[in-house]
């Protein structure tokens, strides 16, 4: 986890705005669900770009 | 964030940084001579020019709530060119939030809340919120830290969330709601409780409680979830909508949580002492003659009460000193004279959460980041009135260990003993092995004493089972 001093982590500033009531309950699950679509990009690995296949040249 | 407060007058007679002012590197704090300096690099100047000019921080360094702060100029130790030097006046014992008791962590968390809001309806926000930014002059919450005050960018969370919470909500939480003592904890980790900790304590059948399901719960999963640096997050949250307006909602509601925070306990050991059934009352009164004779004779700059209980004779001292620490091993009388003393207005007494058989020690980077008390205040007299016994026959320690200990704060000391024929005394040794105490005599202690100290007067107080001395280091 990181949790440097003056950088108090991603989870903790995501829940500083749940602390604001609704209204900040909404912009901390449209940030995790952003985050866990960049998450799960990330982990899916880069998509392919078929352009940039070339056929290995057959002996 | 950093101490700078109190080093005793006896060192530091060349300027040096102070050992717990590193984090920040935009700004150090050193002392030199009796002057307290903070250099500043030119990102912090420029922010503190903007802060300066604010109405909230003229107010509130009117007031009393932010350190007295100028700009100087001044040599950095190092040699060192700062953009900008600032000097703050000082205060006057450094105390760190494991020796406040509940209602002085609650009133310093308010006092951190309360600024965080005033400063950013004028777009100012502070970049941390650590219990090590605020101080206690008498029972005065003071905010120290003045860089901790930065311009508030468009969009952005409060930065200080997590240490507020580490650093304050959760221990006030934890007395508040199960009655644990927030000292220990504090004192076990210089960053506080974390938020999987506090949820691991906190969570169970009263998990119920105002804030814990945001603040506790939900901040340990999203912590352990979303582990990059919130720098990244900064712009996601914006997208997503965050407004400043969110920004001072989240302080307003932390504001109304921590005032609503409330600790339960009305009984302890030494809850009822100031009632001192123990005592009869003239030899109460001849004690208190006693004191008042010794402290009447100089004013002396810092005197420590151990054991103070509701502070009688730290009020006694206090008229004839600049402060003194009242010192008490029991939570709950710490803060009952805490908020006599917050209700009277009075400055010149601060009590002082302090078991003296096990004393702060130095904590955080090289055990010097927060020192422990000796290296932040040097009595010049001290009261060690009907302790001894305690730390002799409650904890073990050796009476010539006690003497030692009181010898080496090279002051003057008060000491009462309560001789072995004292009702208290028996009391003490009935749960003990038999023979474990036999030394401990007034013959054997005057003994002891007369190694270490002068005794300028002796009275045996009128019950016949206790003698009170007045003591000054051999030389």
């Amino acid at each position: 986890m990181i949790n440097g001093y003056l950088d108090p982590a991603s989870g903790s500033a995501i829940i500083g705005a749940v602390a604001a009531g609704a209204a900040g309950a909404g912009v901390a699950a449209r940030t995790m669900m952003a985050k866990m679509r960049l998450k799960k990009r990330s982990a899916d690995g880069p998509e392919l770009d078929e352009s940039s296949v070339v056929d290995e040249p057959t002996q | 964030m950093t101490d700078a407060g109190s080093p005793p007058d006896r060192a530091h007679s060349n300027p040096q940084y102070d050992a717990g002012s590193f984090r920040d590197p935009s700004s150090r704090v050193w002392r030199d001579g009796d002057h307290i300096r903070r250099g500043l690099d030119a990102t912090a100047a420029a922010d503190f020019e903007k802060v300066a000019a604010s109405r909230f921080f003229t107010a509130a360094m009117a007031d009393g709530s932010v350190v007295g702060t100028r700009t100087v100029e001044g040599a950095s130790p190092d040699g060192r060119e700062w953009a900008a030097v600032l000097e703050h006046d000082r205060i006057p014992v450094i105390t760190y939030a494991h020796e406040w008791s509940f209602s002085m962590l609650q009133d310093a968390a308010l006092l951190t809340l309360r600024l965080v809001r005033a400063a950013i309806d004028e777009d100012i926000t502070t970049k941390d919120a650590t219990a090590y930014n605020v101080q206690f002059v008498g029972a005065r919450p003071v905010f120290i830290d003045v860089p901790s005050f930065e311009p508030y960018r468009a969009g952005e969370a409060w930065w200080g969330y997590r240490q507020f919470c580490q650093m304050f909500l959760f221990p006030l939480m934890f007395t508040a709601y199960k009655d644990l003592p927030h000292q220990p904890w504090m004192r076990g980790a210089v960053d506080g409780i974390t938020p999987e900790h506090a949820r691991r304590v906190l969570e169970g059948r009263r998990a119920g409680h105002k804030g814990f399901l945001s603040h506790v719960w939900l901040h340990a999963k999203a912590d352990a979830k979303f582990t990059d640096s919130s720098a990244d997050t900064v712009d996601e949250m914006k997208k997503a909508g965050y407004k400043k307006e969110l920004y001072v909602a989240t302080i307003d509601r932390l504001l109304k949580l921590v005032e609503g925070l409330e600790w339960g306990r009305s009984e302890s050991t030494w809850g009822d002492y100031s009632q001192r059934g123990h005592y009869q009352s003239k030899e109460l009164l001849l004690k208190a003659d006693f004191v008042r004779r010794v402290v009447g004779q100089t004013h002396r700059g810092q005197v420590w009460d151990i054991g103070a209980n509701d502070g009688m004779f730290s009020r006694i001292a206090a008229d004839h000193s600049d402060m003194v620490l009242a010192m008490d091993a029991d939570d709950l009388v710490v803060d009952r004279l805490y908020r006599e003393l917050r209700a009277d207005g009075t400055t010149g007494i601060l009590p002082m959460y302090t078991n003296f058989a096990d004393p702060s020690p130095g904590i955080g980077w090289n055990g010097t980041e927060r020192p422990p008390l000796p290296a932040r205040s040097q009595p010049d007299l001290v009261l060690a009135l009907a302790v001894i016994h305690h730390l002799a026959l409650t904890h073990n320690v050796p009476t010539a260990a006690i003497l030692d200990n009181f010898a080496s704060l090279d002051s003057e000391v008060v000491l009462e003993i309560p001789t072995e024929n004292d009702q208290m005394v028996k009391t003490l040794m009935r749960h003990k092995r038999a023979g474990t105490h036999d030394a401990y005599t007034l013959e054997a202690i005057e003994s002891q004493i007369a190694d270490r100290f002068e005794a300028r007067s002796r009275e045996e107080l009128p019950g016949g089972s206790r003698v009170i001395f007045h003591l000054t280091p051999r030389e």
